[in-house]
Order: C-alpha cells, then sequence, then structure tokens
C-alpha cells in the first residue's frame, strides 16, 4: 500500500531508518519502516503485531513434550517409505536437515511420523507447519490418531487461543508466534502459496527453528533444488505410491480453445460413471463451464466449498469443475483428472504435478488418467510431463 | 479530482467501496464515507489493532472536498477508553485528523471500557448507558456547525447515545464506514443532502 503525504497534511515525524532492522522478519529497508511519534516500527510484519524498531520479539514459554506411547497405523508402512522414513531420521539425528522429496500420493506425512517420535521421546519441541489453514486441521487430526493420548494443538486463523501442547500443527503464518521454539520444524509443501517465494514466511520459520528441519514437497523450488545440488541439503527421494503402481502421467491433446469443449465432452462421456474433477484456469471459466455441463463449481469465493466437496466426496456430483483451488491436499478416490487450457500461464509446472497427483491415489483404482486440452504445449506441460516419468524409471513398480 | 493526492494505491482504492451517502435518522443526519467490506475491516483492524498508525492518513485520503468541509465544521467525537489509548499507544480518531491538520473535541466519554466488537447485537445497543458527558469548562467552542465523528457504524447504537447527549439539536454525524448490515436496514432513509459530500 502506497503511503505518501501531501502537502496539505503535517508530516509526522520519521526518523531515519536507514540501519534499522527488524528482529522479529529481518527488514532492513527503511521504506517499509513506520513512525509513531518518532518511534520507528516495522511495517512490514505489522500484521504480527507491531513491533517497535530495537524491540525483541517476546520469546514463547513452551512446555516440554510428554510422550511416552506408541505410534498407530492403519496400515503398515510400505518397505520404500520404511527406508525413506528411517533415512530421513538417522539424517535428523545427525543434526542434518532434509528435504524430502515425495511424489503426491506417497504417503510422505506418514514417513515423517518416526522422527517426530523420536524428538518427541527425547523432550524436544517439534511443529508441523502447512501453508493452508484447512490443512492444518486435516494434518492435526492425522496426527492426533497416529498419537493417542499427545497432545496436538492446531494453531490457524480461528484457532489461536491455545498456542502451545506436546505437537503444534500450524500455518506457517503463525510461526511468527514461536521464535526459537522448536528442535524440530517440519514444513510441508514450502512450494506452495503463499510460502513460496515470500521472504517474510521464510524468515519467521528459520527464527522459529532452533534445531533441524524436514522439508516435504512433490515439486521442490529452485532454491531448494540449488541446495541439494551444493550438498547443503540432504534428501530423501520417495517416487513410489503406496499401492506399488506408476504415477499416472498426463496425455496431452492439442485443440484450439474452442475445440476443446467438445474433447472434453468426448472424455467425460467415455470416463463415465467415474468420477472426474475438470481444472480451468479461471473463477469465470469455471462458471461458464459448470453452466454448460449442469455440475458445480468450486473455486477460492465460493461460499458453500466445504458442502460441495462434502457432496463430491459422497459421490452425489460425478463431475466437479475447479480452478487451482483443489490443486493440492484432497484425495478422492478413483478420481480422473482433466485440465482445460492446460498451456494457461496460472498452470506451472508445480500446479500441473499436483493436479496429476490426484488421480490414482486408492488402492482400488490405481491407474487413474490425466488428460489435458492446450492450444499448445507449454513449457509447464512438457516439465510435467517429463518430471513424472523421471520419477517413474526411477522405481521399478508389481 | 486532479489535485487529490490519494495515499492509496490504485489496487487498494478499487477495494475501498466508496459510499458518500446522507441518511435521516430520526431528524438526524448521517453522512457514510465507505462501506464496511472485508477490506476496510481489515484496514481498520491493522491501523487500531496492529497499531498500524502509518495508515491513519489514508481513512480520508482523496477526500479534499470533505476535508475543506470538515475544516467549517466543529468536530466532535467520542473519547477512547484511557487505558485503551495508552495501550496502544494512540487514540485512533485524533491521529485520523491530525493528518489532515484538523482536530476533534472530546465532549464525551465511556463509564467503562466496552469495545462493540466484542459483544453480541444485544449488548452493544447498551453501549448508550454507558457514555457520559465530559465536563470541560475551559474548551473552547469553535465556530460551525457540529458534527459527530465516528469511525465504524454497525448497529448506530454509539450514535444514537451520542446524538441523545448533543445539546445542538441541529448536530449531524459523519462515520468513516457503515456496516452493510446498517447500510441495508436503513436504505429507506437515504437522502440527498445539498451539499454535504458534493
Amino acid at each position: 500500500m502506497k503511503h505518501k503525504f501531501p502537502e496539505t497534511t503535517r508530516k509526522p515525524a520519521v526518523p531515519d531508518c536507514a540501519g534499522l532492522a527488524c528482529s522479529r522478519c529481518g527488514n532492513t529497508n527503511p521504506a517499509l519502516f513506520g513512525s509513531d511519534h518518532g518511534i520507528p516500527y516495522c511495517r512490514r510484519c505489522v500484521a504480527f503485531s507491531r513491533l517497535d524498531a530495537g524491540a525483541q520479539p517476546q520469546i514463547p514459554v513452551l512446555k516440554e513434550p510428554a510422550w511416552e506411547g506408541q505410534i498407530h497405523l492403519d496400515f503398515a508402512l510400505t518397505p520404500f517409505q520404511q527406508q525413506a522414513s528411517d533415512q530421513i531420521l538417522d539424517w535428523l539425528k545427525q543434526g542434518e536437515s532434509v528435504f524430502c522429496y515425495a511424489a503426491c500420493g506417497s504417503g510422505k506425512t506418514e514417513i515423517t511420523f518416526a522422527s517426530i517420535d523420536w524428538f518427541l521421546r527425547h523432550r524436544q519441541k517439534v511443529c508441523f507447519a502447512i501453508s493452508r489453514r484447512q490443512v492444518v486441521l486435516e494434518i492435526g487430526a492425522r496426527l492426533q490418531k497416529a498419537f493417542p493420548g499427545l497432545d496436538v494443538v492446531c494453531v490457524c486463523e480461528g484457532y489461536t487461543s491455545v498456542t502451545d501442547g506436546d505437537l503444534i500443527v500450524c500455518t506457517t503464518h503463525q510461526l511468527y508466534r514461536y521464535p526459537g521454539a522448536f528442535d524440530l520444524l517440519i514444513l510441508d509443501e514450502l512450494d506452495a502459496f503463499p510460502y513460496r517465494g515470500n521472504a517474510l514466511l521464510e524468515h519467521l520459520a528459520a527464527k522459529a527453528c532452533r534445531g533441524v528441519k524436514l522439508m516435504l514437497s512433490a515439486t521442490p523450488d529452485e532454491v531448494s533444488l540449488s541446495e541439494i545440488e551444493a550438498g547443503r541439503l540432504k534428501v530423501a527421494r520417495l517416487f513410489r505410491r503406496p499401492h506399488g503402481q506408476p504415477l499416472p502421467e498426463p496425455r496431452f491433446y492439442l485443440r484450439p480453445v474452442w475445440l476443446q469443449i467438445f474433447g472434453l465432452l468426448w472424455q467425460l462421456h467415455r470416463m463415465a460413471p467415474r468420477q472426474v474433477l475438470v481444472f480451468v484456469p479461471r473463477i469465470r471459466d469455471g462458471n461458464r463451464l459448470s453452466r454448460l455441463l449442469g455440475c458445480p463449481c468450486i473455486h477460492s469465493q465460493s461460499p458453500d466449498k466445504d458442502d460441495i466437496m462434502r457432496r463430491f466426496s459422497g459421490k452425489e456430483y460425478r463431475v466437479l469443475v475447479s480452478t487451482t483451488l483443489l490443486e493440492r491436499g484432497i484425495t478422492v478416490p478413483s478420481v480422473q483428472v482433466i485440465v482445460l487450457r492446460a498451456d494457461h500461464p496460472v498452470f506451472t509446472m508445480a500446479s500441473l504435478v499436483q493436479i496429476f497427483g490426484r488421480a490414482g491415489r486408492s488402492f482400488d483404482d490405481p491407474k487413474g488418467e490425466c488428460l489435458c486440452f492446450a492450444a499448445s504445449l507449454s513449457d509447464s506441460m512438457r516439465q510435467s510431463a517429463d518430471l513424472l516419468h523421471q520419477m517413474n524409471e526411477s522405481v521399478s513398480f508389481v | 479530482m486532479l489535485l487529490d493526492d490519494d495515499c492509496l494505491c490504485p489496487e487498494c482504492r478499487k477495494r475501498v467501496q466508496e459510499l458518500k451517502q446522507t441518511y435521516r435518522i430520526e431528524g438526524r443526519f448521517v453522512h457514510v464515507l465507505y462501506v464496511y467490506n472485508e477490506f476496510m475491516e481489515q484496514l481498520f483492524f491493522q491501523y487500531k489493532e496492529d497499531r498500524d498508525i502509518a495508515l491513519a492518513p489514508l481513512f480520508l485520503s482523496g477526500q479534499s472536498r470533505l476535508i475543506r468541509r470538515l475544516r467549517g465544521c466543529r468536530i466532535a467525537a467520542l473519547a477512547s477508553w484511557p487505558e485503551k489509548t495508552l495501550q496502544r499507544g494512540f487514540d485512533p480518531l485524533t491521529e485520523i485528523l491530525r493528518a489532515w491538520n484538523l482536530e476533534a473535541d472530546r465532549p464525551w466519554h465511556k463509564t467503562r471500557s466496552f469495545k462493540q466488537s466484542e459483544n453480541d447485537p444485544g449488548t452493544r445497543k447498551e453501549v448508550g448507558h454507558l457514555i457520559a458527558c465530559t465536563p470541560d469548562t475551559t474548551r473552547q467552542r469553535r465556530p460551525g456547525r457540529l458534527l459527530i465523528l465516528d469511525d465504524v457504524l454497525t448497529t448506530g447504537a454509539t450514535l444514537d447515545a451520542l446524538f441523545s447527549l448533543c445539546p445542538d439539536a441541529q448536530a449531524e454525524a459523519l462515520v468513516l464506514a457503515a456496516h452493510p448490515l446498517w447500510l441495508k436496514t436503513h436504505k429507506k432513509d437515504r437522502q440527498s443532502h445539498p451539499v454535504f459530500f458534493r
């Protein structure tokens, strides 16, 4: 937000902010400091509560975790998951931060459990942080089930009355509450909005961790990749899904936009009665398509998102049109995926990989289809297909 | 318009819903500048609760005609609860006005701490019992018609209380932002006032 004072107003005394640094977010840009009657304060992180320049953020007094139970899983880890889990724990014990490069649907959350268990048993503080609020609540529930009797606390918008427990699950925004607090900080989907490329959130995450970090993603960003290549970050790879089948690789249909609709209609007919997720680049595309198909559309502005998802999961709808809202974090058994206008810039390589990752996740239907309609083959489309192919090539299948 | 110097960037300005509408409520004129939409709510929260005093100028930014009108009025506002002002470090309305070389009298005060947003609509209506006149024999009466200033209008209970305590029967009110529900309820009270926002 631009901020300047016209001649008709009284300009506040703005002290010289050169050389100032915010001890919470690391801001050193003088333009991002405000002045309260001569007292400079950081405006970059003011949304987390105001911190005057020179002041230190309040260090939280957190309870020491108490965990002596046993991990509970509904199913055993596959040998490959176990191998990744063991490798990750070994590195973390050695004080090394780790990047877990795991394909969508490979069960990467479960392979963190052994590490969480070890740190908790040694009375060390653990946090599981993720970008999206809805996923915080889901992950919190899964962790509570896996660690019965453990005080698992979810901290996110709407859930901030209790901010400490044996194990904290939070959005990356909430990490501002915990400077220097965690011996193990698990960062899930760090390539997703809003964390990706957000220097402020990255700084908060760095400050929250006093020990080691475990990062999880199916689509590592450039920074993580360069850290891995430089040997500064250990990497554990898991490209095999628990059911042992290959990751679905996309098929591309290059058509003019107006012909893509006909192609879509044909594919929807062919795929019946299986459920289909149709991804479109923009909300208005979704609204138009949903009117044409007579099915619901879900996007960031939908007032009834939870209801739509519940009904789709309950198979009340066969087809659901969506923007990139559903590209991550949802699991609908036996769903097929179609992307319209896949060459649109909103569909980045990471976005397409995540979208394709919605298909083929269940044991009952491990070979889901991913189709893309586009006017031309974009770099993102090509890179996403190449990546999935490389992942499949790197493992052997049943 | 060409001389208006807006300290909001174009993107933020698009998110602000300017209203500039006058309502006649039980014989009193209430002038509303903005709709209290989600963006305005975020701005007020960042300003008042996150104490981002740098936002003070933007609530009247781009409103040069209104500011000139305010210079000819005797502005009065409800004083904030003293502990809250101490905690915050500044008074929100004072700073909004000060950014534009304006001042307000504080002829009324709350007799106890009461935050509208922390109470249900039924309880909010009781705020009238918590407001009293502040005796100040030394206050110089500025010339001009009395204009009661408030930042956010939700149920209208605070404004009703201030009007009832106001000795000037011709007093009008300016609120920076009004809640959509209040606007909907008072749609029938909309007036075309000859000069206020022109």
